[in-house]
């Protein structure tokens, strides 16, 4: 009875140890999935809003403006380019809106990746492709998910002191 | 037997008294013009809804015993010349001349007693008479009131913009010749008196001048007492909404030559009665602060009932962006693209706004300095 057991665990060793030695498939390296990808492309706005952050600290009404039907805002729309490696390039704003921002440009994220820490991502615009000259700051406030919305705001700042904001709403043109 | 009779009795009449005598308090009587002298055509109205005569197709009949009866002996069929017109709705109209109608001397005609009634005397309202409770009479205005010291005196107390409105002045108390030495009583010698007037602080104005004479004019009741009959929401072209809050008057010939005015040479100012107190109106710029980059909204919220329209001019250096407000009396609003129009103003640190009404009054006239962005 005892010889038997003895048998039994070795049988078991030696099963245990060609598969522990088996060689895995389990694909090439790729690249881990960036904001890039999420947020290249065009987008078309949905709703625009002027926020007074001044009002809003102070709980002072009205603290809220929507701009969306106001001077063809609703004519708004922004492409964001990345080449092939998946790297951004240019950007362009179409339509026949106010430039809240420069209409064209460079652009890329502060950050590509979803930030640990919590903070939003910006995308950061220049006027020269070596990105030295920043023109504008968007601070991303929704990213495409599920829900194919990416939502940014422009802040304005007085000094160091924000006093307004404008927060646009977007989804894909196509 | 006797006593069945007698409970039957009773009872029929306390239905007829029922029937006959509670008939409903009329709703509304007013007159045009709201003073008259008991010898002068006059209008009276009445609003008969809620009564027994409400939607009386059959026509409604004047039944009244002071100062005279002249229809008296036709309860149960009331004569022609006792017949109200119909004006629209449950208002009826009688029209007559006091004298005349009752066949008394004008001294005798002191007050009104009535009520109205279908022709055949089966269907009434409860009486028009000075001893109502609360009052719902014909009242006679005491011209007495106007004479004496008085410069100028108006009826009813409690008017409406949409009834008629009586304002009396006394010429021979009226101030004149403001611009030297005033003088009392110079617009007494003038060959007729016009009113020059406006409401709410002049804010609508009806002037006294060649345009204007026949409206202007005033009724001479001798005596150097003139009266002007006039609905106020007609007179002014008061919008539906307008609150009225004063009038303002000036007298005059229809020349100028003679001027009537109020005490210490003001303007007349007639309170309008129980005026509701308006609510101040909030101008907000939009955002609190701004940049030549950003978009401007102004607000002016809760706005005076006379103010239709709102404009802006905005100076920013040598450019001007001009627009009209939106909106209504609750909330008017005007969204400027300073990005566009102060693109190229890069050394600008202030803009110039200046909001005006429909009326010409300017709301504000004021800077706005401009965030200097880095």
């Amino acid at each position: 009875m005892r010889k038997i057991n003895y048998n039994l665990l070795l049988l078991l060793f030696f099963i245990a140890l060609i598969q522990g030695c088996e060689l895995t498939d389990d694909g090439s390296y790729t690249a881990p999935v960036t904001l890039y990808e999420k947020i290249k492309g065009v987008w078309t706005l949905t709703s625009l809003r002027q926020i007074d952050e001044i009002a809003k600290v102070n709980a002072v009404k009205p603290d809220e403006m929507v701009l969306t039907t106001q001077f063809q805002f609703n004519t708004f729309a922004i492409s964001l380019n990345v080449d092939a490696a998946m790297m951004p390039t240019t950007y362009e704003v179409q339509g026949n809106a106010p430039d809240l921002f420069a209409r064209n440009g460079y652009w890329e994220l502060d950050k590509p990746f979803t930030r640990a820490d919590g903070n939003a991502s910006k995308i950061l615009l220049y006027s020269d492709q070596a990105r030295t000259l920043l023109t504008d700051e968007l601070i991303i406030t929704a990213i495409p998910a599920k829900t194919k919305v990416l939502e940014f705001k422009l802040v304005r700042y007085d000094g160091t002191t924000p006093y307004v904001s404008y927060v646009f709403k977007c989804k894909p043109a196509n | 037997m006797k006593k069945t009779y007698l409970i039957i009795m009773v009872f029929v009449s306390l239905a007829i008294s029922y029937n006959v005598f509670s008939q409903g308090r009329i709703a509304e009587i007013w007159t045009q013009p709201a003073v008259f002298k008991a010898d002068e055509p006059v209008s009276w109205y009445f609003d008969v809804t809620g009564t027994a005569l409400e939607g009386e197709t059959e026509g409604i009949y004047m039944w009244t015993w002071f100062p005279s009866e002249p229809d008296a002996g036709n309860w149960n069929n009331s004569s022609d010349f006792a017949a109200l017109t119909h004006v629209e709705g449950n208002i009826w109209r009688f029209d007559l001349i006091p004298t005349e109608y009752y066949g008394v001397e004008a001294s005798s005609v002191t007050a009104f007693y009535g009520l109205l009634k279908n022709k055949n005397g089966t269907k009434v309202t409860d009486a028009f008479a000075p001893d109502q409770t609360p009052p719902n009479d014909i009242r006679l205005y005491d011209l007495s009131a106007i004479k004496g010291t008085a410069l100028i005196d108006y009826y009813p107390k409690n008017f409406t913009v949409d009834r008629p409105l009586s304002i009396l002045v006394n010429a021979n108390n009226t101030w004149s010749k403001c611009n030297t030495t005033p003088v009392q009583g110079d617009l007494a010698n003038a060959s007729n008196v016009h009113m020059h007037s406006g409401v709410n602080n002049w804010n609508i104005i009806v002037e006294n001048n060649a345009a204007n004479l026949s409206k202007t004019l005033l009724d001479s009741l001798g005596d150097g007492i003139y009266r002007m009959d006039l609905i106020l929401k007609d007179y002014y072209g008061l919008s539906d909404d307008y609150t009225l809050n004063n009038i303002n008057i000036v007298f005059a010939d229809d020349a100028w030559t003679y001027e009537g005015k109020a005490l210490n040479c003001s303007d007349f100012l007639i309170e309008a009665p129980e005026a509701p107190v308006e609510p101040i109106p909030s101008l907000i710029f939009f955002p609190q602060k701004i940049s030549r980059k950003d978009i401007l909204c102004i607000l002016r919220q809760k706005n005076e009932s006379y103010v239709t329209g709102l404009t802006y001019r905005i100076t920013a250096g040598t450019i001007e962006i001009a627009g009209s407000f939106e909106g209504n009396k609750d909330e008017m609003k005007a969204c400027v693209d300073l990005v566009t129009a102060l693109k190229d103003a890069t050394t600008l640190d202030k803009i110039h706004v200046v909001i005006k009404d429909n009326t010409g009054r300017t709301i504000t006239d004021s800077d706005i300095p401009l965030v200097q962005l880095q």
